[in-house]
């Protein structure tokens, strides 16, 4: 598993500077003086491991995060930053997914409403199932937050629960998907 | 005698032959737990495995193996929940700040929200499964025990954290 932690972070390098820091850099201090200070989410620090057939998806998870994190100083709010960064990375996997998703419904809707009228609307179905896994998240992710008490670890813990249940969301959508 | 012999010959004889014994080996997946880093890996093969031992995978078969792999993470994730609960109740005495039950209501709230997703979830997956047809069967408990195995591994991990 770390084996190909460090092929993802070694790619990483030759890839062009990560856009999100960038900007992120940029609109905070128009100076590249404090580059070191503000933690890179590279999406090719991801995208490398998940485009490895044999690496299983889920190994993937926490890469980016991962790889951000090393470059970062090492603090809440690097920590925080870089899985908030992965876990929008995943969120707009899951949302592509998600759309695709809804259009193989309805086709097949349409289909099985030719044999039977009232067959229930399965884009209904998926709206309702994804609805279900927001609430599971959020519950979750709750639980997971309160452990900290109160204390400045619960924020970054939060971003962490939902970026690996966003994963594995997105993960498990996508072998439906295929 | 012999007729109570031969009885319980035939009686033997038809209880192994109808020994489709569809359950999964737990041992297999201890082990598989024990050596792999990510332990959904492990997940799924018990049901295959028994598939194979139970003559290969038509839809039925495969079906109800997956039903007996759910099981046994149903068993795993019951044993991980109730664990949690107890160090969770501990917890809030222990004078951190926890408000009674605090804890143990959000953890009761992580899990039923957990079941209504697995449900919605699982229910779609024999949708969209070929919906008239004998795969259904291997879809809706394979995604059962995919999710629970997860939602297993969760609580556990959360355990560790607890006992550390």
């Amino acid at each position: 598993m770390s084996h190909f932690k460090h092929i993802a972070v070694l790619q990483s390098r030759a890839a062009p500077l990560a856009r999100v820091g960038v900007i992120v850099l940029f609109a905070s201090t128009g100076s590249a003086v404090f580059a070191q200070e503000v933690p890179v989410y590279d999406p090719d620090d991801l995208a490398n491991c998940l485009s490895q057939s044999i690496v299983e998806p889920s190994q993937c998870i926490g890469v980016g995060a991962d790889a951000c994190f090393a470059r970062s100083q090492g603090s809440n709010v690097a920590y925080g930053f870089c899985n908030g960064a992965e876990r929008d990375d995943w969120d707009a996997r899951l949302n592509a997914t998600f759309q695709g998703l809804l259009e193989t419904q309805a086709t097949a809707t349409a289909e099985l409403r030719a044999f039977r009228e009232d067959y229930p609307d399965l884009v209904a179905q998926m709206r309702a199932m994804q609805r279900q896994w927001i609430a599971y998240r959020d519950a979750a992710c709750e639980w997971d937050y309160l452990q900290w008490g109160g204390g400045t670890g619960g924020g970054p813990a939060l971003a962490s629960c939902q970026m690996v249940l966003t994963a594995q969301q997105a993960l498990f959508l996508k072998g439906w998907a295929q | 005698m012999i007729r109570r012999l031969v009885c319980t010959i035939v009686m033997a004889s038809a209880s192994s032959a109808w020994a489709q014994d569809f359950v999964v080996d737990g041992h297999w997946i201890d082990r598989c737990l024990g050596v792999q880093d990510n332990p959904m890996i492990c997940v799924g093969q018990a049901a295959h495995d028994c598939a194979q031992k139970n003559g290969g995978g038509t839809n039925i078969v495969l079906g109800a193996c997956h039903e007996a792999e759910a099981a046994f993470w149903d068993r795993a994730l019951n044993e991980a929940y109730q664990h949690l609960l107890r160090l969770a109740r501990d917890r809030e005495g222990q004078d951190l700040g926890y408000a009674p039950d605090n804890l143990q209501i959000a953890l009761q709230e992580m899990q039923l929200a957990w079941i209504g997703y697995r449900d919605a979830s699982c229910g779609n997956a024999i949708a969209l499964a070929a919906p008239f047809g004998s795969a259904a069967g291997p879809a809706y408990h394979s995604c059962v025990s995919e999710h629970t195995a997860r939602q297993h591994f969760i609580l556990r991990g959360l355990r560790r954290d607890y006992e550390n």
